[in-house]
């Protein structure tokens, strides 16, 4: 019994760790809120239930905080490309190679679609981070 | 047409658990067992309320050494306000809550 209580324990340590690192500062005191209250709940189907949820609020305010972030990130990434791409037949219709451009052309696009989104991530991680906790964080 | 927001079933049924217990602190455990709603249900309609200002939250204050303390949630003046009218409209609508809390105090 201890050993399962002591098991218990470990794995909501290990959760919590894992579900604060993966959540924004503003949504920290809500998971650690939630795992609070695992203190005060008798049971071990109880528990595991209330960890359950645990999961689903981290999955429902990473999903927020990434999936925004995602969808621009891919925006502009797609328009880029786009672009590029389309230069790239247009130079390539028109018979240009002078400086070897038709080439740099699918060069450079490969580079801009790997570069976009990751300056786009950046942006976005270093914006959110910047917002200010919703509640007085935990004690 | 567009949805009323916290008109979902567990959004109401968390907002009449809050009036019900009026100007008084309630725990997130608490909460889902009076409501049935599980945390992973719970905690995000109560962050949603939070942001929209109908709900108040605060940390304990220390009252055992060793022993955690909990966040604490109730409806503000402005959430008791429209939680009230959004359960009574709901009510009126289709019947489906036994009850509306009257004004805390008021018996």
């Amino acid at each position: 019994m201890k050993r399962e209580s002591n098991l218990g324990d470990w794995q909501a340590r290990s959760l919590r760790r894992i579900a604060l690192a993966a959540c924004a500062p503003a949504d920290r005191p809500w998971v650690e809120a939630l795992f609070r209250e695992l203190n005060f709940i008798e049971g071990a189907w109880p528990r595991a239930s209330w960890l359950l949820g645990t999961a689903r609020l981290v999955a429902e305010v990473t999903k927020q905080r990434f999936g925004a972030m995602l969808s621009l990130r891919l925006r502009v990434a797609t328009a880029v490309a786009f672009c590029a791409a389309l230069l790239s037949v247009l130079i390539s219709r028109a018979g240009y190679e002078g400086l070897g451009v038709d080439d740099d052309v699918f060069l450079i696009l490969a580079l801009v679609c790997v570069a976009a989104p990751a300056a786009r991530l950046a942006i976005a991680r270093r914006d959110h981070g910047a917002a200010g906790p919703s509640s007085p964080g935990p004690p | 047409m567009a949805r009323k927001p916290n008109s979902s079933r567990q959004t109401e049924a968390l907002l009449a658990a809050l009036l019900h217990s009026g100007p008084g602190w309630r725990y997130g455990y608490d909460l889902s067992r009076e409501t049935g709603l599980k945390s992973g249900t719970l905690y995000p309609i109560l962050m949603r309320l939070e942001a929209q200002g109908w709900l108040e939250t605060a940390w304990e204050d220390a009252l055992t050494p060793g022993r955690p303390r909990r966040h604490l949630y109730r409806l503000s003046a402005a959430g008791s306000a429209e939680a009230r009218a959004l359960l009574e409209s709901t009510q009126e609508r289709s019947g489906r809550l036994s009850f509306v809390p009257r004004e805390a105090g008021a018996q």
